[in-house]
């Protein structure tokens, strides 16, 4: 276990240093740098912001320093003289709340619907469950995001359509979080009822589903404590994964819905050519992304043994 | 000898690969929603080729006397805010469409398949080093990339297709790698190694070959998501810019203006319709070309 351990940090390390590496490689070839955007158009002013931004010395001490500082949990500071680390520490809260919400819906629509899907194979129900889930997987999110805000929040002015307000006003909170948390909980239920459909149907066709059959035991007993039980192993992974993803690739739906988050800084950041932002919030997201992975993997690893030993890259 | 190779070749049409592939048409044609699928895959390429010569009016065509108009017989779609021809837009929009959808998943496979059939068939530190180089493309969403590229080479096709191409490649390459590395056991490789085949010629020529239909099927599921993501894109900003036509750039523009709700709806529907026909026929391709899957 502790090889293993060793082994994946390890590997997550590696990957979080090239990442790094392709973020800084990745600013700098952006035409145009830090110095020309803050000079503001004034030839005098670029040496001053070259020297500030530490954009007159050479690349390998400028990644040293950025590297460093960021290990640190210090991403320099954004335009208004901002630290980096604050703006994206205050626009997390949203993100994880907006993840958590929808993960939630999506597992309590997909999971039950999968499992539904699989003990019904080839009946109405299943081709029914199955056809929702591929329309739902061809749906745009922003495109359902822009028909809900038309039709629930202009016509009929149920909800409001953009904005977010805190938890110290749960209600109102709540209600800005419904259209969004819809959205993005579609295609992640989408998925997940796929997945959970087919890691199903494997356990059902399993020599111990057939033995706990032939015991004689009820098919609900069957599916409930046999075939489930060895599917939601599968499924928790994916579970996980799509909260990482939720996590880091909410941009769209924040934008659409005015929503302060995570996902969304990335987009403004560029919108105002800030690059020290910029990359902070895509070295960030890609940490999160790693260590999500790397969770899934150790979870998955206690769960089932056998992983550790043909732990080659998948 | 001569004699014989002669006789050979005219014994008439029992060629084994013909004959293949007329059963794997038969089984096609019996699917009534996969051929539907087909059929608006086709009516949509067309439509994206000759936007030029069907479109009514110019994408950038505005009429000032008739904006916002009602869908009529002059304008079957309506007219967006500054008067441009609703259905034109929509026709050199899907030109935008098909061009990311197909260059991105091409590009995807481009990068994916070789990768994929170098760390299957070797396993060991290229199969190590090639599953590092995934993890490491996995932690930049889609929407990320497009920001950097965005930002480097400016918004536009380009951008769209590169990073969508990329966002596509993970998924491709474990397929391959998949394929090639339980391939890699079949009995046709000694068979090619005891003729004097290199590792090249029996990657390319004998391994390849046989993981055609999941490439198939992966790519028919890729294009989608490449359609949805230029969509996606250009209502960012990041992709195709305006003024030039995009799904995604129509439905930017609706965005501002709720109370016509039809601007939002037709763009809408032609990505999801063209997306559904790429998935329902990709899923069909699936139990067509892979029979142990289905039953």
């Amino acid at each position: 276990m502790t090889g293993f351990l060793l082994r994946k940090t390890g590997a997550a390390i590696v990957v979080v240093l090239a990442v790094s590496v392709l973020v800084f490689l990745g600013i700098r070839a952006i035409p145009g740098d830090e110095a020309t955007v803050m000079s503001d158009g004034d030839p005098t002013a670029i040496p001053y912001y070259r020297h500030l931004y530490l954009l007159d010395k050479p690349m390998p001490v400028q990644y040293g320093r950025w590297a460093w500082l960021a290990l640190q949990g210090n991403f320099g500071r954004d335009h208004s003289g901002i630290p980096v680390t604050t703006t994206i520490v205050q626009r997390l809260p949203a993100t994880f709340e907006l993840a958590t919400l929808s993960l939630l819906l999506a597992v309590l629509l997909g999971v039950p619907a999968g499992v539904i899907a699989a003990t019904r194979r080839g009946k109405t129900t299943d081709v029914g469950v199955t056809g929702t889930a591929v329309v739902a997987h061809s749906v745009p999110h922003f495109w359902l995001g822009l028909l809900l805000i038309i039709y629930f929040a202009v016509d009929l002015h149920w909800l409001p359509a953009t904005g977010y307000v805190g938890w110290s006003n749960p209600v109102e909170n709540l209600r800005h979080l419904v259209l969004p948390v819809i959205v993005l909980a579609t295609g992640v239920a989408a998925g997940l009822m796929r997945q959970t459909r087919s890691a199903m149907l494997d356990s059902l066709g399993a020599d111990y589903v057939r033995t706990a059959r032939s015991k004689g035991l009820s098919e609900w007993r069957v599916v409930g404590r046999h075939a489930l039980r060895n599917s939601l192993i599968t499924v928790a992974t994916l579970i996980a994964l799509d909260f990482g993803a939720l996590l880091s690739g909410a941009a769209i739906t924040e934008s659409i819905f005015g929503l302060p988050g995570f996902g969304r800084l990335g987009l403004d950041a560029i919108n105002s050519r800030d690059y020290t932002m910029l990359q902070g919030v895509v070295l960030v997201t890609a940490v999160i992304w790693v260590v999500v992975n790397l969770f899934v993997d150790v979870v998955y690893s206690l769960l089932d043994p056998r992983i550790r030993l043909t732990a080659v890259p998948r | 000898m001569s004699v014989a190779v002669d006789a050979l070749e005219t014994v008439p049409a029992i060629n084994p690969r013909s004959r293949r592939r007329r059963l794997l048409w038969a089984r096609f044609l019996r699917r009534k929603l996969a051929v539907a699928c087909l059929v608006v895959i086709v009516f949509f390429v067309l439509a994206g080729v000759l936007a030029p010569l069907v479109a009514p009016f110019g994408y950038k065509a505005v009429d000032f006397e008739h904006v916002l108009a009602h869908p009529s017989w002059r304008h079957l779609f309506g007219t967006d805010y500054l008067g441009r021809d609703v259905l034109s837009r929509l026709l050199w929009g899907a030109r935008a469409s098909m061009t990311v959808g197909l260059l991105a998943t091409a590009l995807g496979m481009l990068v994916a398949v070789p990768l994929g059939l170098v760390a299957g068939y070797y396993g060991g530190w290229p199969d190590a080093a090639i599953a590092r180089g995934t993890d490491v493309m996995l932690a930049f969403p889609y929407v990320i990339l497009a920001i950097l590229l965005a930002a480097i080479i400016g918004p536009g096709l380009t951008t769209a297709i590169v990073a969508l191409g990329i966002a596509a490649v993970p998924r491709m390459l474990r397929i391959s790698r998949g394929e090639s590395k339980s391939l890699r056991e079949a009995e046709f490789v000694p068979a090619a190694v005891a003729s004097g085949a290199g590792d090249v010629s029996i990657m390319f020529r004998h391994i390849l070959p046989n993981m055609a239909p999941p490439l198939i099927v992966a790519a028919t599921l890729t294009i989608p998501n490449a359609i949805i993501g230029e969509a996606a894109l250009a209502f960012l900003g990041l992709g195709i810019r305006i003024p030039d036509a995009s799904w995604g750039i129509m439905l930017k523009d609706a965005q501002s203006y709720p109370q016509d709700p039809l601007l939002a709806v037709i763009p809408g529907v032609a990505i999801v319709l063209i997306a559904l026909a790429f998935n329902v026929l990709g899923d069909a391709l699936r139990d067509i070309l892979d029979p142990k899957l289905t039953r």
